[in-house]
């Protein structure tokens, strides 16, 4: 199985904020300073846009991780399923040391983003595949899936605005999944690497909210 | 690949036995070779071998000589073996060994016999052993050797497939070839129940040769070299479970095992949710094994392997079906140009994608295959073969598979039998007369070689659809068209169509789409129904009615009728739109013959005809008409004058206005009818009219009243109470409208109960109370009724309702109150109280006749002391007892002495300290004393008192300083009741009790003086004990011994005049009689006999 990874636990994931540890008055007049702020900012505007997306595919991406464990069969659709020693090479890992994470600067943090996202659609698109020769009698997961990749490319695209407006030059893109490799996986290593997809593009959401929150605090002011 | 160096000299020490078989003839010293040992390969030459010993072992050698087709053949050797040719029967070999100059050292000859040369193969060699990974095979090839041998033989061999480093065996098998005298390679393959990924699987082989007709030993060749397939040995970074991606078919056995790392161990191995107890393959290798596995989902079963300290690996499982044999294969072709089959797949296989059945049609006569399309819906399989210009029978054969199994189905057809046309299309209508229409349709399809049957469908409204059936001859995607007749003018009608295969029905297409379609309109096929009336008013007007024609004999839209009336000579006609269906004809008194004709846009009708002429008809009754459940029912007698048929006329609402006016005619003979209507409503009275056709006109011959359905009233008939007596009333009430009627009236009921009213009290008129009365009328005529038998001043509830043979109508309620009888009241309160009078006079008279017994019975002037329970003292008691002094005479001391002023009859008691209620009470007394009058003295003379006092000794419950006498009433009581109040204060009942208060109470209540005969008696002698200090009948009661003592005595009668004990002191002997309790009823019942 080449393409599995053993990762350590070591790693410091950023959480997004908890939507309802924000006091909602609080909350609203957080909102609307946004929205005038936004309105006059294209930058502001840019990250505002970027961030409700984020947080849109953020809320369908746990849907996306339970609906695609579900189908797997067990022990994949018994409750609480976790393995997070799982990888899959050219996957990228949303984990990073806090330290890290909060010293990147604007430009290498949205780089990031764009490159994982890069390899995100195309592994979407793997994971699709694997699925549909797997089982072809569930469409609402096949629906799933596309949906999400279409999606990503919305967070892209979103991103690359927010790049533009910040003038952070684009970075390289994460070398392309290997598609030999792609189709030689047996059965069992396309479920495994579809739960590592789903999952570490769940992780990544999170981090992108977080990062975008962070871009939000800092431009908005 | 026979190493016979090597080979021969492993089975010359194979046959050492075979030695104690020679004969020798040993001629030297020990160094004379024996023990010689021949075995062969081939049935030509054996190799025989011996023992020698050799001391210096320098350049020692042997001579070999042996005979071979009489001559003698010798050959020197170095080595202790040699080849020679085998013969039949024996063979002597001399064998002579010799030094190393030649010199013979010994001589040893040896006579063999062919039996003792044993026949051992050659061991055979492994040409190859592939393993495939994918089935779990392994492919084994080796040369059978068979060039060795100049002639056919049977081989057997035996191969071994050994397991894991320590070469467990985990098979063996035999397998039979035949030699042919040339080398052939063998093959042989075999499938693992492990995944030879999992451990190293080995392979080794041997033959047996087996010669008939060989008289030697027959024996299993030597093992052949191992051969061996290693197992997956694991990658250094990741581990790996086998077998992967496997399909098999449901209830096979299958063995999964885990490769890992060294450093690495397994925590679990699970099947799906199930873990599995682990086989140990090797230092990096366990497996699971899972019996018996069921179908797995459409993603397969997972085997997860967990390791330790982390990591996981697995494998998925696919379990399915084999796919079922094709079931209701079917083929038929649409345009005969494609042959489309269709089947139904069976049973789910439950496996998925590149895993699904995938199928195969083929064609063995033309040997070509169709193209299918298999979809995941099963049931949209399908394969299509192009049609073959020259071949009209097809044997099909449909082939499913999928990686666990195939099937197949097989089907023979004529494509000319199997046709099945497509949906007709382009369908169209065209008109050609009110009767005929064109359709023409469009089929594509080549069908030059078949005819083709086409249905057509003709349906209007409410009728059921017609089948037209035109057969037409096939053509190459052409319009068909066909002609339709018998249609009905100015009908709406709808058409389609389908078409099948004429000389060999299979399947007929779908319908087209419908076409509607109004044919022409064409004249009336008649004229309408008419009837004629003259108005009521003068009638010098003629109103004609008619029917509009139904819609199947006006052949069109009516647009108007055209009445004409026909006198002698002139002809009066006018038109009248279709809207209206009566007109008026001004005709004076003349008569004229009327006619109507109906006109649509295709022309008019015939006419219709009736003449206005009516005939006097004389006593023409009113029937009412019997209402039967389809209609009501109509009888008439038959007339032979009657020519041209009866007509009933009826109108269809009550005011019969024209446009209600409804007739229905009978032929002549009939004497009966039915007239029904859908508008003929319930509860809603009908006149008919049934009228005689004769050549001279219409004569009215009876005049019908009836209903469809009787109901009951709607409404209650109104009444009132016109007289009101003691015990009657007459109450009159009204008729009730015939439209309210609802049916024939029957009669009434009057219901009537005794009943205030009270909105909160339960109805007194329904049904099942106990005081309603009803009371039914049933002559119509009558409009009043007299309800007799009422009590006077009392409210009555009445109610009146009227019926008929539909029930019975709302009702209407009035109360009434009688009025009071006075007679009865007073006769009521006479009649108890001269009952009473008599009563109390007769009474009084018996009481008066039977004076003198009563008296000597409740009040003697001198009471019998043998009859006194007063003196009935017990015997025991009495006895020895000299100190009783009962009757001991005892002057009589007065107390107190009161002195009462009476100024009345009846004197006011003063305040004293001798409360004697009595006093009023005792009258006698004081008559007694009469002559002192306003003085009465009331004394008694207890000195057992004042003996008490004196005497302190005596139980001061008993004894009292103060005698008080008690009411009458209170001296009663205790007689009455003796049981209820036994503890009645002695101090107020003890003393002195007037003996004739009840004689004394009544004479006082009738304020009667007591004369002075009365007094007499009345003042008689008294009892003065307390009674209930006597024994009342239980002289063993503690109180009778209470009353042993001295105290006792006051209860000794004593005379009040005398103031004196007139029974003087008794002995013993009086005493011991009972006591008598004096005169109550109780005790004069209880001692009577006794005394």
């Amino acid at each position: 199985m080449p393409g599995f990874l053993r990762e350590g636990m070591g790693s410091w994931m950023p959480s997004p904020p908890h939507p309802l540890r924000l006091p909602h008055a609080a909350g609203t007049l957080l909102l609307c300073l946004v929205l005038a702020q936004a309105a006059a900012d294209p930058t502001a505007n840019a990250i505002a846009q970027a961030y409700s997306l984020a947080r849109l595919l953020q809320a369908d991406a746990t849907d996306l991780l339970q609906a695609y464990l579900s189908a797997q069969g067990p022990p994949f659709s018994t409750p609480g399923f976790a393995v997070p020693a799982l990888g899959w090479a050219g996957v990228p890992g949303a984990a990073l040391p806090f330290p890290s994470w909060r010293g990147l600067g604007d430009g290498e943090r949205l780089r990031g983003n764009q490159v994982a996202y890069t390899a995100y659609e195309a592994f979407l698109a793997v994971v699709a595949d694997d699925q549909a020769q797997l089982h072809p009698g569930r469409p609402q997961l096949l629906a799933r899936l596309a949906q999400a990749r279409v999606r990503v490319r919305g967070l892209r695209a979103s991103l690359d605005t927010v790049m533009a407006a910040l003038g952070v030059v684009p970075g390289t893109g994460p070398p392309p999944v290997a598609v030999v490799t792609a189709n030689q996986a047996s059965a069992f290593e396309r479920k495994c690497r579809g739960y590592v997809v789903c999952r570490e593009y769940q992780a990544w959401l999170g981090r992108t909210v977080r990062d975008l929150t962070l871009l939000r605090a800092k431009y908005l002011a | 690949m026979w190493d016979t160096p090597r080979l021969r000299c492993l089975l010359v020490v194979a046959c050492l036995h075979l030695t104690s078989l020679l004969y020798s003839q040993e001629t030297g010293y020990s160094e004379a070779p024996q023990t010689l040992r021949c075995i062969t390969h081939d049935f030509n030459i054996m190799t025989c071998s011996w023992d020698a010993f050799s001391s210096t072992n320098l350049g020692q050698s042997y001579e070999f000589c042996y005979e071979n087709s009489g001559l003698l053949v010798c050959n020197k050797n170095k080595e202790k073996s040699a080849d020679i040719p085998i013969v039949h029967g024996s063979t002597t070999i001399k064998i002579t060994t010799l030094n190393a100059s030649g010199t013979p050292l010994a001589t040893t000859t040896f006579i063999l016999p062919e039996k003792n040369v044993s026949f051992i193969p050659l061991t055979p060699q492994i040409l190859s052993l592939t393993p495939d990974f994918s089935t779990e095979m392994l492919y084994l090839k080796w040369k059978d050797g068979g060039s060795a041998f100049p002639f056919d033989l049977d081989a057997t061999w035996q191969i071994e497939v050994l397991r894991k480093e320590t070469l467990e065996r985990v098979a063996q098998v035999t397998y039979h070839s035949k030699l042919t005298s040339k080398d052939t390679i063998l093959s042989w393959n075999w499938k693992s129940d492990m995944p030879l990924e999992c451990v190293s699987h080995s392979v080794r082989i041997r033959c047996y040769i087996n010669k008939m007709n060989y008289g030697g030993n027959k024996e299993w060749s030597e093992w052949s070299p191992i051969v061996t397939v290693p197992g997956e040995v694991p990658d250094l970074s990741f581990a790996k479970v086998f077998p992967q991606d496997r399909v098999v078919p449901v209830g096979s056995n299958m063995t999964f095992c885990c490769l890992h790392r060294e450093d690495e161990r397994i925590e679990h191995i699970k099947y799906g949710l199930k873990s599995y107890p682990l086989l140990h393959l090797s230092e990096w290798s366990s497996a699971i094994q899972v019996q018996n596995v069921s179908a797995s989902e459409s993603s397969g079963t997972n085997i997860w392997c967990s390791l330790l300290p982390y990591g996981v690996e697995g494998t998925v499982l696919f379990v399915g079906y084999p796919p079922d044999i094709p079931q209701n294969l079917t083929c038929e072709t649409h345009t005969l140009d494609k042959i489309i089959c269709t089947w139904n797949p069976g049973r789910p296989t439950e496996l998925f994608a590149s895993r699904q059945t995938n199928y195969i049609l083929s064609e063995r006569i033309s040997g070509r295959n169709g193209t299918c399309r298999v979809t995941e819906n099963t049931m949209g399989n399908v394969c299509v073969f192009t049609v073959l210009a020259t071949q009209n029978i097809y044997n099909f054969t449909l082939q499913a598979f999928n990686p666990v199994g195939q099937t197949e189905s097989s089907l023979s057809i004529d494509i000319n039998q199997r046709v099945h046309p497509k949906t007709p299309s382009k369908f169209t209508v065209t008109g050609e007369s009110p009767t005929k229409a064109h359709v023409s349709w469009y089929l594509p399809g080549n069908f030059i070689q078949i005819k083709l049957l086409c249905q057509i469908e003709i349906s209007k409204s409410h009728s059921e659809p017609e089948l037209d059936n035109v057969t037409v001859y096939g053509t190459v995607n052409s319009c068909y068209e066909a002609q339709l007749d018998m249609l009905h003018p100015n009908t709406a009608y709808t058409f389609r169509v389908r078409c099948s295969a004429a000389d060999h029905f299979w399947k007929w297409s779908n319908w087209s789409e419908k076409k509607q379609w109004t044919t022409w309109e064409a004249p009336p096929v008649r004229g309408p129904d008419i009837w004629r009336e003259r108005s009521s008013v003068g009638g010098n007007v003629v109103k004609i009615f008619w029917k509009p024609l139904p819609l199947l004999e006006a052949n069109g839209i009516i647009h108007s009728h055209v009445v004409s009336c026909y006198l002698d000579t002139a002809v009066q006609s006018k038109e009248i739109p279709a809207s209206l269906n009566s007109t008026d004809i001004e005709l004076g008194k003349n008569d004229c013959n009327i006619s109507v004709v109906a006109k649509n846009g295709a022309g008019s009708s015939p006419p219709s005809r009736i003449t206005s002429v009516e005939l006097p008809s004389d006593n023409v009754k009113t029937k009412q008409a019997i209402a039967t459940g389809s209609g009501i029912y109509i009888t008439w007698q038959s007339d032979p004058d009657v020519n041209c048929g009866y007509t009933v006329k009826w109108c269809r609402s009550p005011g019969c206005e024209p446009y209600s006016v409804d007739w229905e005619t009978f032929p002549s003979n009939a004497t009966e009818a039915v007239i029904t209507s859908a508008l003929f409503q319930p509860g809603v009275r009908y006149n008919f009219s049934l009228y005689a056709c004769k050549s001279s006109g219409y004569q009215l011959l009876q005049n019908i009243t009836g209903y469809i359905q009787e109901l009951a009233p709607k409404v209650a008939p109104n009444f009132t109470v016109e007289e009101t007596s003691s015990d009657s009333i007459l109450v009159k009430w009204e008729n009730i409208p015939v439209e309210d009627c609802q049916g024939f009236l029957k009669g009434y009921l009057l219901f009537f109960a005794k009943g205030e009213k009270d909105p909160l009290k339960p109805k007194l008129l329904e049904p099942g109370h106990p005081e309603l009365k009803v009371k039914n009328i049933t002559d119509l005529t009558k409009k009043s009724l007299r309800i007799l038998d009422l009590q006077g001043k009392t409210s009555y509830q009445l109610d009146l309702r009227a019926y008929t043979a539909g029930g019975i109508g709302p009702s209407n309620g009035l109360y009434v109150v009688t009025k009071e009888d006075s007679v009865g009241l007073i006769i009521a309160i006479l009649i108890p109280v001269a009952v009473a009078l008599v009563f109390g006079v007769v009474t009084s008279i018996l009481c008066y006749r039977k004076r003198e017994w009563i008296k000597e019975t409740f009040y003697p002037d001198i009471p019998n002391p043998e009859n006194s329970k007063a003196l009935q003292f017990q015997k025991n008691i009495c006895e020895g007892n000299t100190a009783l002094k009962t009757l001991e005479m005892n002057p009589c001391t007065p107390n107190s002495v009161e002195v009462l002023e009476t100024r009345s009859a009846v004197p006011k008691m003063e305040d004293t300290e001798i409360k004697s209620p009595v006093a009023d009470s005792e009258p006698p007394e004081d008559v007694s004393d009469t002559e002192t009058e306003n003085l009465v003295v009331v004394s008694y003379c207890p000195p057992i008192i004042e003996e008490e006092i004196s005497n302190p000794s005596v139980d001061e419950s008993v004894g009292s300083s103060q005698v008080i006498y008690i009411d009458v009433q209170s001296m009663y009581q205790p007689q009455v009741k003796p049981e209820e109040e036994p503890e009645i204060d002695f101090v107020t009942t003890e003393g002195y009790k007037p003996q004739m208060h009840l004689s004394i109470n009544t004479i006082k209540t009738e304020n009667h003086l007591p004369t002075e005969e009365d007094s007499d008696k009345t003042a008689g002698y008294r009892p003065q004990a307390n009674t209930n200090a006597w024994n009342v009948g239980t002289p063993d009661s503690p109180r009778s011994i209470e009353s042993n003592n001295e105290n006792t005595s006051f209860g000794s009668p004593c005379s009040i005049n005398s103031r004196q004990f007139l029974i003087p002191p008794r002995d013993d002997e009086d005493s011991s009689k009972p006591n008598n309790i004096g005169w109550s009823f109780t005790n004069f019942f209880q001692n009577k006999p006794s005394d």
